[in-house]
């Protein structure tokens, strides 16, 4: 937590006013732990599965196994972890060294991070604040313009319209685990189909449960390009691209080396994609040359992918640069590396975010317009308690409007309350009397 | 049943056969068996010179079937490895043109479609793989085709490059095929692993060709009957792993291939003893193979001499095997520098009698670590 307004605090003030926050955050934790332990999910075969937590302290405990859900709560409730976590396999021995734990599967699943869909709202709601002298940053400097300090904390204050895109994703996603990966739509009772999660900050989870559990990290690869359309435009550029090619290397005499190294490029990237596989306003390729493929090839009531494109651009005469524009407006944003490593431990659902002090929770996709995680993830109790905010843009939760504030001591809901401490935009002064 | 083991007859029932027959060796002295006996011959033969057996004349289902045991007997009395492999390539190439064959039959429902896709797909592989009538095309379960489908390098082989609907995967009858080819393979090889057979105690008439048959062997001339495919003491583990996955004729990836040849031509092997290293990929082609080496040791394309990736990069391809041997190396080629191992010994005045006079520890021009992955399969 950072010092006064104006004056330059005393590092022990500082580091008091840390210690009371962490104290106000933990309680207000505990209070969600007794009072909503029947949101705590405890996955299937618990007994198989790692877990790990991480302190308000910033320190790790991984490794951990547990017998059943009591112990799990327990747990909870006694160390009253800022983020506890649980490990997507199935291990034979979850609690010993990484390279004895004997994997024995996993769970299929996908994160989806709304920032990385660099959503256009970002601008207006976030803020960047000097991590020394609690000044705002306005323009996109690296250091802070008052004391020159360059520790900035980025603070995202989601929207509903940030959230939004994240739903987009899931739709998409959900969307082609049913049509392609003949997945059983969602399913509550554990034994298979789609489980979908708001991650308590800035994303969403997805779960593949079943038939998918024994794949291994390359299987899983595999499937992220699926899902990233990644390779897609490079094969579809090898095989019916040839005019586009051709003109490019007599038009500008180097196609030669760019397009050797986009032919044999493999594993590597799609046309006009970084290396997620999200769009980076890449080259356009083949200019609009038309491309040639076969109308039967996209025809709409193809399957999978060809099918997908074919459905959306819904037209007879299709540009290089319209498939690729349908390739990345089909394609699913989701991080590639969280689906490929068996070996992370994934946020335990039902148990709170230190990003935001709301829950991760669980929400059908028949209903996913109209859920929403100001309201539907924040359970943490509306007791008031006095705070001192740096700096607040105006938000919502559990539709109460609050802000916008600068450099002021309020009285808020604990809900509020925590939602700012965890964005590190406010702090506790004293300490309750 | 006879029918599709005449065809696959390394199919689990076979085993049964091989059980029966183990009581019987000595009557393939006898004058009425030289018939199959020249047969299983001929069929070893062919495995020998690196051909797919395919006789003119026509025998009987259960003269196919027992010719293949024989033969599996004598290619286990030569004890040679080399020829396990070859013999067992030779027979999964056969068995590959009958799958396709059976599966592309006119009347997809036929009873040999029907019979190949049970007994070998899900019976032999666990694969269950459905026709669509169609179009002649399989469709094999996503999590099975990936099963797959992974160890190939290959832009075709990727998912995003395949029809996928409703958790199936559709597939050519060819690339079906292909795909399991490897499988077949390794099972001829597990199969022949399980035949247990002494020369000392064959019929006579076996004994003379498995002689006859070692002195081909010596004849042809190649080297990989003879000796084993390379003295590997003083290699790092990384390099260890994977001269043992060729030596086993399993499929390394392109980038643990990239590893070997430039490892191997950096601590200064030659481009034509790097390139026998890969003849046991069971994808090998020589002159693919000799092109990719030939490129990474700079004689080819742009020139640029590929060095030896270093460990963190291996270690970030899942390639490292660290030992307590390779101490703070932090590049595989300065393995056993001070243990006076397959690495060169530079700057300590011993250059390794294996070793070739230059190379080792230049500097390529231009690339990074690792090198660009630009190439096919080496």
């Amino acid at each position: 937590m950072s010092g006064d307004d104006g004056s330059s605090s005393s590092s022990s003030s500082s580091s008091n006013s840390r210690a009371y926050s962490i104290n106000l955050l933990k309680q207000a934790f505990k209070e969600y732990y007794f009072n909503h332990t029947h949101l705590v999910e405890a996955p299937d075969a618990i007994q198989e599965r790692e877990f790990g937590y991480s302190r308000f302290d910033g320190t790790m405990v991984r490794h951990l196994s547990m017998r059943d859900r009591r112990e799990l709560v327990a747990l909870l409730m006694v160390n009253v972890p800022a983020d506890m976590y649980c490990s997507t396999a199935y291990y034979t021995s979850p609690s010993r060294p990484m390279e004895e734990k004997g994997l024995k599967g996993a769970d299929l699943i996908f994160d989806i991070d709304i920032k990385e869909l660099k959503p256009r709202c970002s601008a207006m709601h976030d803020i960047r604040i000097c991590e020394e002298c609690s000044e705002e940053l306005h323009d996109q400097s690296t250091a802070c313009g008052r004391c020159g300090s360059s520790r900035v904390n980025h603070v995202i204050m989601p929207c509903n319209e940030c959230i939004s895109l994240g739903k987009r994703e899931v739709k998409k996603l959900v969307e082609i685990l049913v049509d392609d990966f003949g997945v059983d739509g969602e399913g509550d009772d554990g034994s298979g189909g789609i489980r979908v999660y708001f991650s308590g900050n800035y994303g969403f989870h997805v779960y593949v449960k079943g038939r998918y559990t024994t794949l291994d990290s390359a299987a899983r690869r595999e499937i992220v390009d699926y899902m990233l359309g990644r390779g897609l435009m490079d094969a579809l550029t090898r095989r019916y691209g040839r005019r586009g090619r051709r003109g490019r290397k007599g038009a500008y005499g180097r196609g030669r080396g760019r397009s050797k190294r986009r032919s044999m490029g493999g594993r590597g990237r799609g046309v006009g994609t970084n290396d997620a596989g999200y769009s980076d306003g890449g080259e356009e390729v083949g200019g609009n040359d038309p491309l040639h493929i076969p109308a039967s090839i996209l025809a709409a009531e193809g399957y999978g992918w060809m099918g997908r494109i074919g459905r959306y651009l819904g037209a007879e005469r299709v540009s290089m640069k319209s498939v690729e524009d349908a390739i990345l407006a089909l394609s699913v944003k989701v991080d590639p590396n969280v689906t490929m490593d068996m070996h992370r431990i994934f946020r335990l659902p039902g148990t709170l975010n230190s990003k935001s002090s709301l829950a991760k929770v669980p929400l059908m996709i028949s209903e996913i317009d109209s859920f929403d995680p100001f309201e539907d993830a924040c359970f943490i109790s509306d007791r008031e308690v006095g705070v001192h905010v740096v700096r607040a843009p105006r938000f919502t939760l559990k539709g109460n409007v609050f802000g916008p504030y600068a450099h002021e001591d309020v009285k808020l809901p604990l809900y509020a309350a925590s939602y700012l401490i965890c964005k590190g935009l406010a702090y506790v002064k004293q300490p309750p009397a | 049943m006879n029918r599709l083991l005449a065809r696959y007859p390394f199919v689990a029932d076979a085993g049964d056969y091989l059980r029966l027959l183990d009581y019987r060796l000595e009557e393939f002295d006898e004058p009425p068996m030289s018939s199959v006996v020249d047969r299983a011959t001929r069929r070893v033969m062919a495995a020998v010179k690196g051909i797919v057996y395919d006789p003119e004349e026509h025998a009987s289902m259960d003269e196919e079937i027992v010719s293949f045991i024989l033969a599996c007997v004598m290619v286990k009395a030569t004890k040679s490895r080399a020829l396990y492999r070859r013999f067992a390539l030779s027979e999964a190439k056969r068995a590959e043109g009958f799958l396709v064959n059976d599966l592309d039959a006119v009347n997809k429902d036929s009873r040999d479609t029907m019979e190949v896709l049970n007994s070998i797909f899900k019976g032999v592989f666990g694969v269950e793989a459905i026709h669509s009538s169609d179009d002649s095309t399989l469709m094999l379960r996503v999590e099975d085709y990936l099963r797959y489908s992974t160890r190939f390098h290959d832009g075709h082989w990727r998912l995003i490059n395949r029809v996928v609907h409703k958790g199936y995967v559709h597939l050519s009858i060819r690339d079906a095929v292909r795909l399991v080819r490897d499988e077949i393979y390794a099972l001829v090889l597990e199969r022949l692993e399980r035949i247990q057979v002494e020369y000392e105690h064959l019929p006579e008439a076996l004994q003379r060709r498995v002689t006859a048959l070692k002195g081909m062997m010596l004849e042809i001339g190649r080297e990989e009957f003879i000796e084993p495919v390379m003295e590997r003491r003083g290699y790092p583990p990384c390099i260890i792993n994977i001269l043992k996955a060729l030596e086993q004729g399993s499929n390394p990836s392109h980038t643990a291939r990239v590893l070997l040849a430039t490892y191997m031509l950096g601590i200064g092997k030659g481009v034509d003893e790097v390139c026998k290293l890969f003849r046991n990929a069971p994808d090998y082609n020589e002159r693919v193979t000799r092109y990719q080496v030939e490129h990474l040791a700079g004689l080819r394309g742009n020139r640029i001499r590929y060095s030896c990736p270093s460990c963190s990069k291996v270690a970030s391809q899942g390639l490292c095997f660290k030992s307590d041997e390779c101490d703070s190396i932090t590049n595989p080629l300065q393995f056993g520098r001070y243990k006076g191992g397959a690495g060169r010994g530079r700057g300590y005045g011993s250059r390794g009698e294996d070793v070739g006079a230059d190379g080792a520890y230049e500097r390529k021009e231009g690339e990074g670590e690792g090198g660009r992955e630009e190439h096919e399969e080496v």
